[in-house]
């Protein structure tokens, strides 16, 4: 518990640093991200197939994870 | 000085904690996924085994900084597939799994807690996450940090009548991941995702066993599997999403994957999603292959061959292709809430090898003279999808 705690002391750190570099000038403004935020470019439009597309590989192929979803699997058989 | 240590620790320890709970004072304000209810139909068909049932999944914001998801599913299972065949007889069973998750966003940085609970008769598995996203440098870069802990039960079935079980022993897991989304230009976004993973415990299948003898001789013989107690693997996932000039989208992905047991796997995808009227259309191809286990052996030459012993058809030399296709059709029932209709079809096809087909019109073969197994699978998918 006294590690997991740590962990996230250290990941929460990070992220207050990492934050303080928010002010570089970013090269795609935000008026220039229209087709980045188009359906068609969504990653997560249909999130419960691509949970059921995981749990599909999971239990058929050897291999598992850096999806970039939750992780750590269902842990079924 | 070993107390001024301590001192300073704890403070360090406290101002973290703060931070993690308060949020990051320079943040600006980020966004939390959009409100929706998902109802998901499955089924997949192939290799002997029937599986079907409903996924649902429920988004829903309080406020701007708060919201909650839940999601429920059930699996029907139906299995004759070629490891119950071999070793046991065939059966059915049902699997139920939920999950429910609190988002909380704090200027730039999201904080993510979900507890996941999948359980079967013979299989009972508990999942906590906790996760921390930033976006930065001008909301070109996302990181996203987390780290998963997971407890499962294995027990096994003594009748075929599921009435008594036998406790086999328990799973503990770790995961832990890094994510980093990249706005390159106004086009094209990249991601990077890599995940550790640790497992100690019972971490074989209490039903199947090795078969050792003569690969000329029809004499076979069989011993349960024994498995290591431990595996830790790696994998890392690079992708990238292009939109093009005529409103599509095209992504690729590749994935390397190694773990303790000896598997290094590679998975390489292609989609191309097109929007025709108020539909969107989608395909993909994906393709993964992997290297067996150390232990793995289709046929091992006499009783206690070695320490560690498996035939498992998901340690094998193996690979796979999946075809996808989707459409997706999107109706607006007011101007805030919209209803999304989509079917999904997968058409998998599995090659093995080094793992022969010992099915009982080919169990009266020698195991060399009996061919490598191949099967194709059929994944038929339909989803009603309310968004608001």
């Amino acid at each position: 518990m006294l590690r997991s705690l740590c962990l996230l002391a250290i990941i929460s750190s990070l992220g207050g640093s990492l934050g303080a570099c928010s002010s570089i000038e970013p090269w795609v403004k935000p008026y220039e991200r229209a087709a980045l935020a188009d359906e068609v470019m969504s990653s997560d439009r249909n999130p419960a197939l691509s949970m059921y597309g995981d749990h599909i590989r999971e239990v058929r192929e050897g291999a598992r994870g850096a999806t970039g979803g939750a992780g750590g699997g269902c842990g079924c058989n | 000085m070993k107390a001024m240590l301590r001192k300073w620790f704890i403070t360090w320890l406290r101002s973290s904690l703060a931070a993690l709970l308060l949020g990051s004072p320079l943040a600006w304000a980020g966004v939390l996924p959009e409100d929706r209810a998902d109802l998901l139909l499955h089924q997949y068909e192939g290799g002997g085994v029937t599986i079907s049932g409903p996924s649902l999944l429920v988004r829903k914001k309080f406020g701007e900084n708060l919201a909650a998801n839940a999601t429920y599913e059930v699996d029907m299972v139906s299995s004759a597939s070629i490891d119950v065949l071999s070793a046991a007889s065939a059966y059915k069973e049902t699997r139920d799994q939920w999950s429910g998750g609190v988002s909380y966003l704090r200027g730039k940085t999201t904080y993510n807690v979900n507890f996941l609970n999948s359980s079967e008769k013979d299989y009972y598995s508990d999942n906590a996450s906790l996760s921390i996203s930033e976006d930065m440098f001008g909301d070109l870069t996302t990181v996203t940090l987390g780290f998963t802990r997971g407890w499962d039960d294995v027990k096994q079935r003594l009748n075929k009548s599921g009435t008594q079980y036998a406790d086999k022993g328990t799973v503990d897991r770790r995961n832990y991941r890094l994510g980093l989304s990249q706005i390159v230009t106004r086009n094209f976004l990249m991601g990077l995702n890599y995940e550790s993973a640790a497992q100690e415990g019972y971490l074989q299948n209490p039903y199947r066993r090795v078969r050792y003898g003569a690969s000329n001789s029809t004499a076979i013989s069989y011993q349960n599997e024994i498995y290591p107690r431990t595996r830790t693997a790696n994998a890392a996932t690079l992708d990238g999403r292009y939109f093009l000039p005529y409103r599509a989208s095209v992504k690729g992905s590749y994935r390397y994957y190694s773990d303790s047991w000896g598997i290094v796997a590679h998975t390489g995808e292609l989609e191309y999603v097109h929007p025709i009227k108020s539909f969107i259309a989608e395909a993909s191809v994906r393709y993964y292959t992997q290297t067996r286990a150390d232990f793995y052996a289709d046929l091992f030459p006499y009783i206690d061959a070695q320490n560690f012993l498996a035939r498992d058809k998901e340690l094998s030399t193996f690979n796979d292709v999946t075809l996808h296709l989707g459409l997706n059709w999107r109706r607006a029932w007011t101007p805030s809430v919209s209803g999304v209709a989509s079917v999904f079809y997968d058409r998998i096809q599995y090659s093995y090898q080094d793992f022969r087909n010992n099915l009982p019109r080919y169990s009266g073969r020698a195991p060399i003279n009996q061919p490598l197994y191949s099967y194709g699978a059929n994944v038929f998918q339909v989803q009603y999808s309310l968004q608001f």
